[in-house]
Protein backbone atom coordinates (compact mmCIF):
# COMPACT_ATOMS: atom_id res chain seq x y z
CA UNK A 1 0.00 0.00 0.00
CA UNK A 2 1.34 3.37 -0.49
CA UNK A 3 0.40 7.11 0.60
CA UNK A 4 -2.62 7.46 -1.56
CA UNK A 5 -4.03 4.26 -1.50
CA UNK A 6 -3.77 4.63 2.85
CA UNK A 7 -5.24 8.18 2.05
CA UNK A 8 -8.18 6.78 0.32
CA UNK A 9 -8.92 4.07 2.76
CA UNK A 10 -8.04 6.69 5.89
CA UNK A 11 -11.83 6.61 7.55
CA UNK A 12 -12.14 2.64 7.22
CA UNK A 13 -8.73 2.87 8.94
CA UNK A 14 -9.87 4.68 11.75
CA UNK A 15 -13.55 3.67 12.03
CA UNK A 16 -11.40 -0.05 12.34
CA UNK A 17 -14.03 -1.44 8.84
CA UNK A 18 -11.22 -2.20 7.04
CA UNK A 19 -10.70 -6.04 5.70
CA UNK A 20 -7.95 -8.12 7.59
CA UNK A 21 -6.09 -8.45 4.39
CA UNK A 22 -6.15 -4.91 3.91
CA UNK A 23 -5.59 -3.25 7.39
CA UNK A 24 -2.29 -5.56 7.64
CA UNK A 25 -1.39 -3.84 4.36
CA UNK A 26 -2.23 -0.63 6.10
CA UNK A 27 -0.88 -1.45 9.30
CA UNK A 28 2.54 -2.41 6.97
CA UNK A 29 2.58 0.98 5.40
CA UNK A 30 1.91 3.18 9.03
CA UNK A 31 5.21 1.25 9.77
CA UNK A 32 7.02 3.00 7.45
CA UNK A 33 5.55 6.06 6.78
CA UNK A 34 5.74 8.78 9.27
CA UNK A 35 3.51 10.98 7.34
CA UNK A 36 0.48 8.72 7.19
CA UNK A 37 0.93 8.11 10.76
CA UNK A 38 0.38 11.31 11.56
CA UNK A 39 -2.73 11.92 9.17
CA UNK A 40 -4.15 9.33 11.16
CA UNK A 41 -3.32 10.11 14.61
CA UNK A 42 -4.62 13.30 13.36
CA UNK A 43 -8.28 11.95 12.11
CA UNK A 44 -8.69 10.30 15.78
CA UNK A 45 -7.79 13.74 17.47
CA UNK A 46 -10.49 15.04 15.42
CA UNK A 47 -12.53 12.86 15.49
CA UNK A 48 -12.87 12.80 19.74
CA UNK A 49 -12.30 17.18 19.74
CA UNK A 50 -15.71 17.37 17.22
CA UNK A 51 -17.97 14.77 19.39
CA UNK A 52 -16.51 16.17 22.37
CA UNK A 53 -17.64 19.47 21.30
CA UNK A 54 -21.07 18.40 20.20
CA UNK A 55 -21.62 16.54 23.59
CA UNK A 56 -20.99 19.38 25.19
CA UNK A 57 -23.09 21.99 23.12
CA UNK A 58 -26.03 19.73 22.97
CA UNK A 59 -26.03 17.41 26.23
CA UNK A 60 -28.25 20.11 28.28
CA UNK A 61 -31.22 19.80 25.24
CA UNK A 62 -34.55 17.84 26.02
CA UNK A 63 -37.20 17.29 24.12
CA UNK A 64 -40.07 20.64 25.32
CA UNK A 65 -42.78 18.79 26.96
CA UNK A 66 -45.33 20.14 24.76
CA UNK A 67 -44.11 18.69 21.93
CA UNK A 68 -44.45 15.53 23.26
CA UNK A 69 -47.59 15.79 24.46
CA UNK A 70 -48.66 16.77 20.71
CA UNK A 71 -46.94 14.03 19.12
CA UNK A 72 -48.81 11.92 21.53
CA UNK A 73 -51.96 13.90 20.25
CA UNK A 74 -51.52 13.19 16.43
CA UNK A 75 -51.84 9.60 17.16
CA UNK A 76 -55.76 10.57 17.26
CA UNK A 77 -56.02 11.58 13.87
CA UNK A 78 -54.65 8.51 12.95
CA UNK A 79 -56.62 6.11 14.15
CA UNK A 80 -59.38 6.28 11.27
CA UNK A 81 -57.68 6.03 8.54
CA UNK A 82 -54.70 3.67 10.14
CA UNK A 83 -56.74 0.44 8.74
CA UNK A 84 -56.67 1.78 5.54
CA UNK A 85 -53.53 2.33 5.25
CA UNK A 86 -53.07 -0.97 7.06
CA UNK A 87 -54.67 -3.17 4.49
CA UNK A 88 -53.02 -0.68 1.66
CA UNK A 89 -49.66 -1.81 3.25
CA UNK A 90 -50.47 -5.31 3.12
CA UNK A 91 -51.79 -5.93 -0.74
CA UNK A 92 -49.89 -3.11 -2.51
CA UNK A 93 -47.19 -5.32 -3.50
CA UNK A 94 -48.99 -8.45 -3.95
CA UNK A 95 -51.71 -6.33 -6.20
CA UNK A 96 -48.70 -4.06 -8.23
CA UNK A 97 -47.20 -7.21 -9.32
CA UNK A 98 -50.41 -8.67 -10.33
CA UNK A 99 -50.83 -6.06 -12.52
CA UNK A 100 -47.59 -5.76 -14.00
CA UNK A 101 -47.61 -9.33 -14.96
CA UNK A 102 -51.19 -9.24 -16.61
CA UNK A 103 -49.92 -6.14 -18.20
CA UNK A 104 -47.22 -7.69 -19.91
CA UNK A 105 -48.83 -11.56 -20.26
CA UNK A 106 -51.59 -8.96 -21.86
CA UNK A 107 -49.35 -7.33 -24.38
CA UNK A 108 -46.77 -10.46 -24.93
CA UNK A 109 -50.56 -12.14 -26.20
CA UNK A 110 -51.30 -9.52 -28.43
CA UNK A 111 -48.35 -9.36 -29.82
CA UNK A 112 -47.61 -13.30 -30.50
CA UNK A 113 -51.66 -13.54 -31.80
CA UNK A 114 -51.26 -10.34 -34.17
CA UNK A 115 -47.95 -11.86 -35.89
CA UNK A 116 -49.65 -15.04 -35.80
CA UNK A 117 -51.96 -13.59 -38.04
CA UNK A 118 -49.95 -11.62 -40.56
CA UNK A 119 -47.98 -14.67 -41.08
CA UNK A 120 -50.74 -16.77 -41.49
CA UNK A 121 -51.85 -14.11 -44.48
CA UNK A 122 -48.83 -13.83 -45.25
CA UNK A 123 -47.93 -17.53 -45.96
CA UNK A 124 -51.67 -17.53 -48.31
CA UNK A 125 -50.32 -18.15 -51.93
CA UNK A 126 -52.25 -16.57 -54.77
CA UNK A 127 -54.77 -19.23 -56.15
CA UNK A 128 -55.36 -19.50 -59.77
CA UNK A 129 -58.70 -20.96 -60.63
CA UNK A 130 -59.54 -21.49 -64.77
CA UNK A 131 -63.07 -22.67 -65.35
CA UNK A 132 -64.33 -23.43 -68.89
CA UNK A 133 -67.28 -24.78 -70.14
CA UNK A 134 -68.61 -25.72 -74.07
CA UNK A 135 -71.78 -23.56 -75.60
CA UNK A 136 -73.49 -25.37 -77.98
CA UNK A 137 -75.19 -23.56 -80.67
CA UNK A 138 -77.49 -25.21 -83.03
CA UNK A 139 -78.12 -23.75 -86.83
CA UNK A 140 -81.25 -25.00 -88.51
CA UNK A 141 -81.53 -24.36 -92.67
CA UNK A 142 -84.12 -25.53 -95.39
CA UNK A 143 -82.77 -26.74 -98.22
CA UNK A 144 -85.05 -28.16 -100.35
CA UNK A 145 -87.33 -30.48 -98.52
CA UNK A 146 -84.71 -31.18 -95.90
CA UNK A 147 -83.58 -29.43 -92.93
CA UNK A 148 -80.26 -29.53 -92.26
CA UNK A 149 -78.82 -28.63 -89.02
CA UNK A 150 -75.64 -27.94 -87.50
CA UNK A 151 -73.82 -27.51 -84.13
CA UNK A 152 -70.94 -25.74 -83.09
CA UNK A 153 -69.18 -25.16 -80.09
CA UNK A 154 -68.24 -22.46 -78.32
CA UNK A 155 -65.53 -23.33 -75.57
CA UNK A 156 -65.43 -20.14 -72.48
CA UNK A 157 -62.89 -20.24 -70.56
CA UNK A 158 -62.35 -17.63 -67.17
CA UNK A 159 -59.91 -17.77 -65.38
CA UNK A 160 -58.97 -15.87 -62.37
CA UNK A 161 -56.42 -15.17 -59.51
CA UNK A 162 -57.91 -15.36 -56.12
CA UNK A 163 -55.94 -13.25 -53.32
CA UNK A 164 -58.14 -13.31 -50.37
CA UNK A 165 -59.49 -10.24 -51.10
CA UNK A 166 -60.83 -8.37 -54.74
CA UNK A 167 -59.87 -11.02 -57.85
CA UNK A 168 -56.77 -9.55 -59.13
CA UNK A 169 -57.33 -10.81 -62.64
CA UNK A 170 -60.32 -11.90 -64.27
CA UNK A 171 -59.60 -13.42 -67.92
CA UNK A 172 -62.94 -14.38 -70.49
CA UNK A 173 -61.56 -16.35 -74.08
CA UNK A 174 -63.82 -17.18 -75.99
CA UNK A 175 -62.66 -19.56 -78.54
CA UNK A 176 -63.78 -20.21 -82.14
CA UNK A 177 -66.00 -22.64 -83.27
CA UNK A 178 -65.04 -26.13 -83.65
CA UNK B 1 -28.75 3.37 22.03
CA UNK B 2 -30.87 4.31 24.39
CA UNK B 3 -33.09 1.85 26.66
CA UNK B 4 -36.32 0.73 26.26
CA UNK B 5 -38.73 -0.97 28.22
CA UNK B 6 -39.50 -3.27 25.33
CA UNK B 7 -37.42 -4.91 22.41
CA UNK B 8 -37.67 -3.15 19.34
CA UNK B 9 -39.68 -5.57 17.29
CA UNK B 10 -42.68 -5.30 20.61
CA UNK B 11 -41.94 -2.22 19.83
CA UNK B 12 -42.72 -1.59 16.44
CA UNK B 13 -45.86 -4.04 16.57
CA UNK B 14 -47.52 -1.72 18.94
CA UNK B 15 -46.63 1.20 17.04
CA UNK B 16 -48.70 0.04 14.24
CA UNK B 17 -51.68 -0.60 16.32
CA UNK B 18 -51.30 2.70 17.63
CA UNK B 19 -51.02 2.12 20.61
CA UNK B 20 -50.04 5.31 22.66
CA UNK B 21 -47.87 3.68 24.93
CA UNK B 22 -45.60 3.00 22.45
CA UNK B 23 -45.74 6.09 21.49
CA UNK B 24 -44.67 7.60 24.72
CA UNK B 25 -41.98 5.41 25.06
CA UNK B 26 -40.21 5.68 21.34
CA UNK B 27 -39.82 9.66 22.25
CA UNK B 28 -39.42 8.75 25.62
CA UNK B 29 -36.30 6.61 24.10
CA UNK B 30 -34.97 8.88 21.18
CA UNK B 31 -36.41 12.05 21.67
CA UNK B 32 -33.45 13.72 23.54
CA UNK B 33 -30.85 12.25 21.03
CA UNK B 34 -32.78 13.23 17.59
CA UNK B 35 -33.02 16.91 19.17
CA UNK B 36 -29.47 16.92 19.64
CA UNK B 37 -28.69 15.80 16.42
CA UNK B 38 -30.89 17.95 14.78
CA UNK B 39 -30.04 21.07 16.58
CA UNK B 40 -26.37 20.17 15.65
CA UNK B 41 -28.18 20.41 11.94
CA UNK B 42 -30.07 23.31 12.44
CA UNK B 43 -28.15 25.10 15.41
CA UNK B 44 -31.58 26.28 16.53
CA UNK B 45 -33.20 25.10 19.06
CA UNK B 46 -36.79 25.92 17.77
CA UNK B 47 -36.60 24.84 14.88
CA UNK B 48 -34.78 21.48 15.86
CA UNK B 49 -37.89 21.22 18.59
CA UNK B 50 -40.16 21.36 15.30
CA UNK B 51 -38.20 18.80 13.40
CA UNK B 52 -37.98 15.97 15.93
CA UNK B 53 -42.03 16.69 16.46
CA UNK B 54 -42.78 16.72 12.82
CA UNK B 55 -39.96 14.09 12.85
CA UNK B 56 -42.01 11.63 15.48
CA UNK B 57 -45.78 12.70 13.41
CA UNK B 58 -44.22 11.61 10.47
CA UNK B 59 -42.76 8.07 11.54
CA UNK B 60 -46.00 7.49 12.98
CA UNK B 61 -48.26 8.21 10.06
CA UNK B 62 -45.58 5.65 8.03
CA UNK B 63 -44.95 3.22 10.47
CA UNK B 64 -46.67 0.61 8.87
CA UNK B 65 -43.82 0.77 5.86
CA UNK B 66 -41.53 0.13 8.86
CA UNK B 67 -40.08 -3.51 7.89
CA UNK B 68 -37.48 -3.80 10.63
CA UNK B 69 -34.88 -3.96 8.05
CA UNK B 70 -32.86 -1.47 9.99
CA UNK B 71 -32.86 0.00 14.04
CA UNK B 72 -35.88 2.03 14.88
CA UNK B 73 -33.40 5.32 15.82
CA UNK B 74 -31.52 4.63 12.09
CA UNK B 75 -35.29 5.00 10.70
CA UNK B 76 -36.34 8.03 12.61
CA UNK B 77 -32.61 9.71 12.09
CA UNK B 78 -33.62 9.29 8.08
CA UNK B 79 -36.66 11.29 8.47
CA UNK B 80 -34.94 13.77 10.58
CA UNK B 81 -32.25 14.43 8.18
CA UNK B 82 -35.15 14.34 5.10
CA UNK B 83 -36.98 17.10 7.16
CA UNK B 84 -34.32 19.11 7.74
CA UNK B 85 -33.45 18.95 4.19
CA UNK B 86 -36.93 20.59 3.54
CA UNK B 87 -36.49 23.43 6.47
CA UNK B 88 -33.52 24.68 4.61
CA UNK B 89 -34.27 24.02 0.90
CA UNK B 90 -34.46 27.76 0.71
CA UNK B 91 -31.57 28.82 3.00
CA UNK B 92 -27.58 28.72 1.71
CA UNK B 93 -26.71 29.34 5.07
CA UNK B 94 -28.00 29.31 8.83
CA UNK B 95 -28.74 32.71 10.45
CA UNK B 96 -26.99 32.73 13.78
CA UNK B 97 -29.28 33.77 16.30
CA UNK B 98 -29.28 35.13 19.63
CA UNK B 99 -30.38 32.32 21.36
CA UNK B 100 -27.97 30.09 19.79
CA UNK B 101 -24.95 32.86 20.78
CA UNK B 102 -26.58 32.67 24.05
CA UNK B 103 -25.68 28.72 24.46
CA UNK B 104 -22.10 29.50 22.69
CA UNK B 105 -20.89 31.51 25.35
CA UNK B 106 -20.60 28.85 27.85
CA UNK B 107 -18.51 29.61 31.11
CA UNK B 108 -14.80 29.31 30.13
CA UNK B 109 -11.53 27.93 31.07
CA UNK B 110 -7.81 29.19 30.43
CA UNK B 111 -6.40 26.66 28.32
CA UNK B 112 -2.42 26.02 28.28
CA UNK B 113 -2.08 27.53 24.85
CA UNK B 114 -4.36 30.84 25.82
CA UNK B 115 -7.25 29.81 23.90
CA UNK B 116 -10.30 29.01 26.38
CA UNK B 117 -12.94 25.72 25.32
CA UNK B 118 -15.71 28.48 25.54
CA UNK B 119 -14.26 30.70 22.52
CA UNK B 120 -13.19 27.35 21.11
CA UNK B 121 -16.83 26.14 21.53
CA UNK B 122 -18.27 29.12 19.97
CA UNK B 123 -15.78 29.32 17.11
CA UNK B 124 -16.35 25.92 15.97
CA UNK B 125 -20.41 25.92 16.12
CA UNK B 126 -20.52 29.37 14.36
CA UNK B 127 -17.70 27.99 11.66
CA UNK B 128 -20.34 24.71 11.57
CA UNK B 129 -23.32 26.75 10.79
CA UNK B 130 -21.64 28.30 8.41
CA UNK B 131 -20.97 25.34 6.17
CA UNK B 132 -23.55 24.41 3.52
CA UNK B 133 -25.92 22.07 4.46
CA UNK B 134 -24.05 19.21 2.54
CA UNK B 135 -20.91 19.40 4.49
CA UNK B 136 -22.53 20.12 7.85
CA UNK B 137 -24.79 16.78 7.19
CA UNK B 138 -21.58 14.87 6.86
CA UNK B 139 -19.62 16.72 9.44
CA UNK B 140 -22.97 15.62 12.45
CA UNK B 141 -23.19 11.91 11.30
CA UNK B 142 -19.39 11.55 11.41
CA UNK B 143 -18.18 12.99 14.25
CA UNK B 144 -21.97 13.37 16.71
CA UNK B 145 -23.55 10.30 15.41
CA UNK B 146 -20.00 8.38 15.04
CA UNK B 147 -21.62 6.64 12.16
CA UNK B 148 -18.84 4.56 9.86
CA UNK B 149 -19.08 5.66 6.00
CA UNK B 150 -20.92 3.35 4.50
CA UNK B 151 -23.40 4.04 7.68
CA UNK B 152 -23.39 7.97 6.59
CA UNK B 153 -23.30 6.95 2.38
CA UNK B 154 -27.08 5.14 3.06
CA UNK B 155 -28.22 7.11 4.65
CA UNK B 156 -27.43 9.68 2.01
CA UNK B 157 -27.96 8.07 -0.62
CA UNK B 158 -24.64 8.63 -1.91
CA UNK B 159 -21.48 6.66 -2.72
CA UNK B 160 -18.56 5.97 0.00
CA UNK B 161 -16.74 7.79 -2.08
CA UNK B 162 -18.77 11.16 -1.83
CA UNK B 163 -19.08 11.05 1.62
CA UNK B 164 -14.92 10.94 2.16
CA UNK B 165 -14.71 13.51 -0.91
CA UNK B 166 -17.60 15.37 1.28
CA UNK B 167 -15.62 15.19 4.35
CA UNK B 168 -12.43 16.11 3.00
CA UNK B 169 -13.99 19.64 2.03
CA UNK B 170 -16.24 20.27 4.92
CA UNK B 171 -13.21 19.91 7.24
CA UNK B 172 -10.84 22.17 5.10
CA UNK B 173 -13.96 24.69 4.93
CA UNK B 174 -13.83 24.79 8.71
CA UNK B 175 -10.12 25.13 9.05
CA UNK B 176 -10.68 28.22 7.11
CA UNK B 177 -13.35 29.90 9.06
CA UNK B 178 -11.81 28.74 12.30
CA UNK B 179 -9.02 31.11 13.98
CA UNK B 180 -5.41 30.29 14.00
CA UNK B 181 -5.60 29.01 17.41
CA UNK B 182 -7.59 25.87 15.76
CA UNK B 183 -5.96 24.08 13.83
CA UNK B 184 -7.94 20.59 12.94
CA UNK B 185 -5.10 19.76 10.41
CA UNK B 186 -2.26 20.70 12.19
CA UNK B 187 0.54 18.17 14.67
CA UNK B 188 -1.45 18.23 18.00
CA UNK B 189 -3.74 21.16 17.26
CA UNK B 190 -6.43 19.44 18.46
CA UNK B 191 -4.75 18.54 21.50
CA UNK B 192 -4.33 22.25 22.74
CA UNK B 193 -7.75 22.59 22.81
CA UNK B 194 -8.90 20.03 25.39
CA UNK B 195 -11.28 21.40 27.97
Amino acid sequence: MNCRQFQNQLYEYVEGTLSTSIRAAAEQHLAQCNACRQTAHQEQQRAQFLSDHFLQKTESLVLRPEVRRRIIASLQCESAPGIVVTLWDCFRWPVGIAASVLLVASVLLVTHFSRVQTGALQAQSPVFVEVSYHLPTYTFRKEGNLILDTVSEETVVISETLLNTKPSQVKHEKKMPL
Amino acid sequence: MAQTGMDEEQLVRNLKTQDPGAVQELVNSYGDRLLRSAFALCGNETEAQDIVQDTFIQAIQSVHRFRGRSAIYTWLYAILVNLTRHYHRDRKRIIYDDELADREASPTEDNSNGLDSGTASSALGQALRQLSLAHREVIVLRYYENMKIHEIAAHLAVSKGTVKSRLHYAIEEMQKLLPGELNLFGSGGTEEIRR
